[in-house]
């Protein structure tokens, strides 16, 4: 599929709802994107990174694979405390985690040997000199190294000759038992003592051995601190261990257990606790503690992407203080963004909308909307949650999705933006921003000029997370690689393109809405290749193409050369100055072609270099991809199979070609009736139903026969408006029947293209009444058409009409006497 | 002084003794035996046997080589374990089994990938042996006129990926000891003759498939001691039945008590032939009524004879002589004695 076909805008009527009605996704393309399905503008990660992977979408299991933190950090960390003696735990995380075979084995020499050295790339390692000093941390390493090749399984292939599942078992078992001996005799050392002991716990578990996996874990590390990291590991495999045994409401608890306390084995807690398959009420009647409660409860509700009262209310009851209820939260208000945002749903503007657009499904969200209202006031006022502003901020967005937006920013000035803590502070921002937004877009009371701090914060924000994640993942893709982290770049597209831009488009003021859908563009769309377009990205180009009459454009064009003249112009610095390129002639150009100025056209097409080409639609289905040029004077009584041109023909040569006609009818008034037919055939052809459409449109569907459009040609490409007029003029002044009758003929055709419908499912809808057993709508809508009863009483007996009616098949039918 | 006249006769007398008591003046036998099951866990009855022989080797079968793969592509198939490793004073010889098919439509580039392949996996196994390397690598493989060429593409493959010292060692029918033409010489160190399976097994007669003196003599009674390559000998100690089910070859019965074979109850012996008929069914052994088994087997005095036929028509050089194959069943049936004399007759 080329790019011609990859996104479709579709403005419909605009006064409707403050939020536009725009779809902007992809009504026919790929899979819908977890992180960017439905217009969100509160961010999933103000309760915090603990439990980010666990934030809503309803598109995949978790929102992240990865987990809340590092286990190497964590584990290298604690080493690094160990040891002392200014260890550096990126020295040990690099020794422990990051080495390959070659470096391990030359570690491996270093540490048993007496003198033999460390290469240069490790010589400065604080670890690896730690661990030659320090007998009891070194005998760990190297017991450690002797698990590794058992416990780091990587399964190579075929050709493996050492599978884990040939190897002895027996070997596992004899490592598991030194483990236990050592985590005995280290009595006084808790440190390694507990570390030998999941050792043991390990090597028991993979080996199958699960009892002695359960008696290790409970008898050396049940004591240990709930917070050292060990013992949380030894704890997820005696979970597993647990399960397989056969108890799995017990293996359930002990995996929320590990949920709540190990925030490096979250996820991987999360996924266990989901596969066990055991009744709810089972597991929870294991928790000792309302926190134990609370976090079974949690992971339960985490994994629901309805409307969730219950969950929330309990957890809130249960630990009020805990992050959880802040996650919980934050879930619920994304919920209710994907149902209230109207231009939010994904598959807003196909034309199976209604059967997911159910009036319903508003009010059930409506009503969540104000149950959540309610809860975030009693969050706030309850003051138990640590930050009890949450709720407030919570509240003013929600009470914004609802429409009360002077509630909402009453909310918001009972709190101290200073007072916040930096996400939420930033989320704050963006409920005032909007607020604003809706003053100006809705109430009309908004000003430019006071809005502008707020958009170059949001600018600024937009920028530095983009580099922030260009320098972790590098500047190719990082957009997709960071998909789930681009928050703010999410929220000034929605913004810009889904709010403002419609806004403005509304106000007539088309030029700055242009502006506004560029400002909005997401950075994976933006190509900063040298064309104008890709500079622009695919969304922005469309609306472009579509949207934009000559007017618009022209003041583009002087904004770009002398600058714009509004409030907002510090945004757009930069970005104005490279507009006046062939692609925009070419633009101007065909805006002109559009409004049937030639004249206009061709100034704009004079500016053209001569290379310059657009590329040609060709034909898909031919062996050789044929191009199909437009030949729009060709004259034929069939439409179909549409006759494409044999050479080339450019909208350059098509504008001094009409120009021309119209000259000569100034210069030989007494043949203007053939130049007026010739003007409207060219015009004809430039419909979706003629071979010159690429003329006016950078784009053509089969739905394009169907549908009225709301582009401003629309009069052309759908509805052969502007043809109809030319043949009315050309029969007007012409006295030859034969003429006329091919006039008339034309005129029917072109009343024909107003059989339209407003959507493609309108059309469908009413294609298939027929088919319970009411007469074809085509038939009915045809026997209005005037035109054919003009044929059959003046002009049956013209030759013209005889020879139609032969190639033409259908008008037999419809100037039969019968017909009414 | 009468005792100086006996000097001579003395002399000649311990010349005699001498030359007699060392028999005749043979370069070495290294005798030794095939290990040919997937767990190497030798009992106490083969440990003593490999001792018996004075073995200071033994021949373990690493892997098949099969088109197993989830694609068809060549894989190791039932792969050796070692229980524990091997005592320091038995090395290991790696013996590599490689279905013909696997050899078909290569290209130099698979070949190479196969013997880099087949060379990391045997030492990853020696590895779990307990050895550190081996001194040398046998490739058993039936190759035929289409794969000949190859098989010993592979085998020179396999050459570069083996340390130098490493002799390279290929098994032998006894019809390539004869059609060198058509056979081709493997491009190896040494070649392997393996003096059983020689016969047509699936053919319906009372022949002995497993050893056959006439057929040792028609392709190597001239042929055996022109061979250009250096030549260890292998010989069987087992035996089968061979099922014939209409006369069709139906397969090797590994659950039929050969015991059962003389009940005339159930078996109807052909008189004087090696041919016994079902009389009913043996559902346990997978057999119905009227399925014709031949019994087929390696007795000493087959064997002493095999073994002086090849002693009289083989080259006088340093060789290995191998038992097919170690296991306490098939050492049930022959003595230490009985096998050491088999050594002894080279």
């Amino acid at each position: 599929m080329n790019n011609f076909k990859r996104s479709c805008i579709v403005f419909s009527a605009f006064g409707l709802t403050y939020f536009g009605e725009i779809a902007i996704n992809i009504a026919c393309g790929p899979e819908p994107d977890p992180y960017d399905y439905y217009v969100s503008y509160f961010h999933n990660n103000v309760p915090g990174d603990g439990y980010l992977p666990f934030s809503f979408t309803n598109m995949s299991f978790l929102y992240e694979e990865s987990e809340p933190e590092s286990e190497s950090l964590i584990n290298s960390r604690e080493w690094a405390d160990y040891l002392g003696g200014g260890v550096h735990a990126i020295d040990v995380e690099r020794v422990m985690y990051h080495t390959d075979d070659a470096t391990a084995s030359v570690v491996m020499r270093y540490l048993t040997s007496r003198d033999e050295p460390l290469p240069d790339s490790l010589s400065e390692n604080t670890y690896l000199k730690a661990l030659k000093q320090n007998k009891k941390a070194r005998r760990y390493y190297l017991f450690a190294k002797e698990n590794e090749p058992y416990a780091a399984v990587s399964y190579q292939g075929y050709w493996d000759p050492d599978p884990r599942d040939t190897m002895d078992i027996g070997n596992m078992y004899a490592l598991a038992e030194r483990a236990e001996v050592q985590a005995a005799k280290s009595r006084r050392d808790e440190f390694l003592r507990i570390r030998y002991a999941y050792q043991a716990a390990r090597m028991y578990h993979y080996a199958g051995w699960y009892e002695r996996c359960v008696e290790v874990y409970d008898e050396y590390l049940t004591h240990a601190r709930d917070d050292d990291p060990v013992k949380g590991w030894a704890l997820a495999l005696k979970a597993g261990a647990v399960r397989r045994l056969g108890d799995p409401a017990v293996a359930a608890y002990l995996f929320s257990r590990v949920f709540t306390t190990t925030p490096e084995r979250r996820v991987q807690a999360y996924k266990n606790f989901h596969y066990i398959d055991v009744p709810f009420e089972e597991v929870l009647s294991l928790a000792q503690s309302d926190g134990e409660r609370a976090a079974i409860l949690a992971i339960r509700g985490f994994n629901n992407s309805d409307f969730d009262r219950e969950t929330i209310t309990s957890v809130y009851d249960l630990a009020p203080r805990s992050p959880l209820v802040g996650v919980l939260l934050t879930r619920e208000i994304n919920k209710l963004e994907s149902q209230l945002t109207e231009a939010s749903h994904y598959y807003n503007g196909g034309w199976w909308t209604d059967y997911y657009r159910v009036d319903s499904a508003q009010v059930k969200a409506r009503d969540h909307a104000a149950w959540i209202t309610e809860f975030s006031r009693k969050l706030a006022s309850d003051k138990h949650y640590t930050e009890r502003e949450l709720g407030v901020v919570g509240e003013a967005y929600v009470q914004w999705l609802l429409g009360e937006v002077s509630q909402a920013e009453a909310l918001l000035a009972s709190v101290k933006v200073g007072r916040l803590s930096e996400r939420l502070a930033d989320q704050y921002r963006i409920v005032e921003l909007l607020i604003r937004v809706h003053q100006l877009t809705v109430a009309n009371a908004g000003d430019e000029a006071a809005m502008l701090p707020a958009l170059q914060w949001l600018d600024q924000k937009v920028k530095a997370e983009a580099e922030r994640l260009r320098d972790r993942y590098g500047c190719e893709n990082y957009y997709w690689k960071a998909a789930s982290d681009l928050r703010f770049n999410r929220t000034a597209t929605n913004l810009y393109q889904s709010v403002l831009a419609p806004h403005y488009m509304q106000q007539g003021d088309t030029a700055m809405a242009a502006l506004l859908m560029w400002k909005g563009e997401s950075p994976r769309e933006i190509d900063h290749a040298s064309s104008m377009y890709s500079r622009l990205g695919w969304p922005t180009q469309a609306f472009w193409q579509e949207q934009l009459q000559p007017a618009a454009l022209e003041r583009l064009a002087t904004w770009g050369r002398e600058g714009l003249d509004r409030p907002w112009a510090p945004l757009f610095e930069g970005q104005l100055s490279a507009l006046e390129s062939d692609e925009f002639w070419d633009l101007l150009g065909t805006a002109y072609l559009r409004m049937h100025d030639y004249a206009a056209a061709s100034k704009a097409f004079a500016h053209l270099s001569p290379e310059f080409t657009l590329p040609a639609p060709v034909n898909w289905n031919s062996a050789g991809e044929d191009t199909l040029w437009p030949d729009p004077f060709v004259e034929s009584l069939n439409d179909y199979p549409k006759r494409f041109g044999s050479e080339p023909l450019s909208k350059t040569q098509f504008a001094e070609i009409m120009a021309g006609l119209q000259q000569k009818i100034k210069d030989d008034p007494q043949h203007a009736a053939t130049y007026y037919f010739q003007l409207a055939n060219g015009v004809y052809q430039t419909g979706a139903f003629g071979n010159s459409w690429q003329l006016i449109s950078y784009s053509w569907t089969s739905a394009d026969n169907y549908l009225k459009g709301a582009y401003y040609y629309s009069g052309d490409f759908h509805e052969a408006r502007q043809a109809a007029a030319w043949y009315q003029k050309a029969r007007e002044l012409s006295n030859d029947r034969e003429f006329r009758a091919k006039c008339t003929f034309m005129l029917a055709k072109c009343e024909q293209k107003s059989y339209l419908f407003d959507s493609i499912r309108d059309y469908y809808a009413t294609t298939f009444a027929s088919q319970r057993d009411q007469p074809d709508p085509f038939w009915v809508f045809s026997q209005q058409n005037r035109y054919f009863k003009e044929l059959r009483d003046k002009y049956l007996d013209t030759d013209f009409v005889r020879t139609a009616t032969v190639e033409c098949t259908y008008l037999a039918d419809f100037i039969g006497s019968d017909f009414p | 002084m009468h005792f100086l006249r006996y000097i001579p006769v003395i002399g000649i007398l311990l010349l005699s003794l001498l030359c007699g008591g060392c028999g005749r003046l043979q370069p070495p036998v290294a005798a030794s035996y095939y290990y040919w099951k997937t767990v190497y866990n030798p009992d106490s009855a083969e440990q003593s046997a490999i001792r018996n022989v004075g073995a200071n080797r033994i021949f373990v079968r690493i892997m098949d080589v099969d088109n197993q793969g989830r694609n068809g592509e060549a894989i190791p198939v039932s792969a050796v374990s070692f229980a524990n490793p091997l005592p320091d004073t038995l090395d290991v010889v790696p013996v590599v089994y490689i279905v013909n098919n696997v050899l078909k439509e290569q290209s130099a580039d698979q070949l190479e990938v196969l013997a880099a392949n087949i060379s990391r996996f045997v030492s990853g196994k020696l590895k779990q042996a307990g050895k550190r390397g081996f001194d040398e690598l046998q490739i058993d493989c039936d190759w035929t006129a289409t794969t000949r060429d190859n098989y010993f593409t592979l085998l020179d493959a396999i050459r570069t990926h083996i340390s130098d010292t490493v002799r390279l060692t290929a098994t032998l029918r006894l019809h390539q000891v004869r059609n060198l033409r058509s056979s081709g010489i493997p491009p190896a160190d040494r070649v392997l003759l393996m003096c059983y399976n020689m016969g047509n097994l699936r053919q319906y007669g009372d022949h002995n498939s497993i050893l056959d003196l006439g057929e040792m003599e028609v392709y190597l009674k001239d042929f055996l001691s022109e061979y250009p390559l250096p030549v260890d000998i292998a010989l069987p100690l087992f035996s089968w039945s061979v099922v014939f089910r209409n006369h069709a070859y139906a397969g090797i019965s590994k659950r039929l008590n050969p015991m059962l074979l003389s009940d005339t109850a159930i078996f109807a012996p052909h008189g004087g032939t090696s041919l016994y008929r079902l009389k009913t069914t043996l559902p346990d052994a997978g057999l119905r009524k009227g399925d014709v088994v031949r019994r087929e087997e390696t007795r000493w005095e087959d064997l002493s004879a095999a073994a002086d036929f090849l002693a009289k028509h083989k080259r006088k050089e340093e060789f290995t002589l191998l038992f097919y194959h170690l296991d306490s069943q098939l050492l049930k049936v022959f003595s230490n004695e009985q096998l050491q004399e088999i050594v002894y007759r080279f």
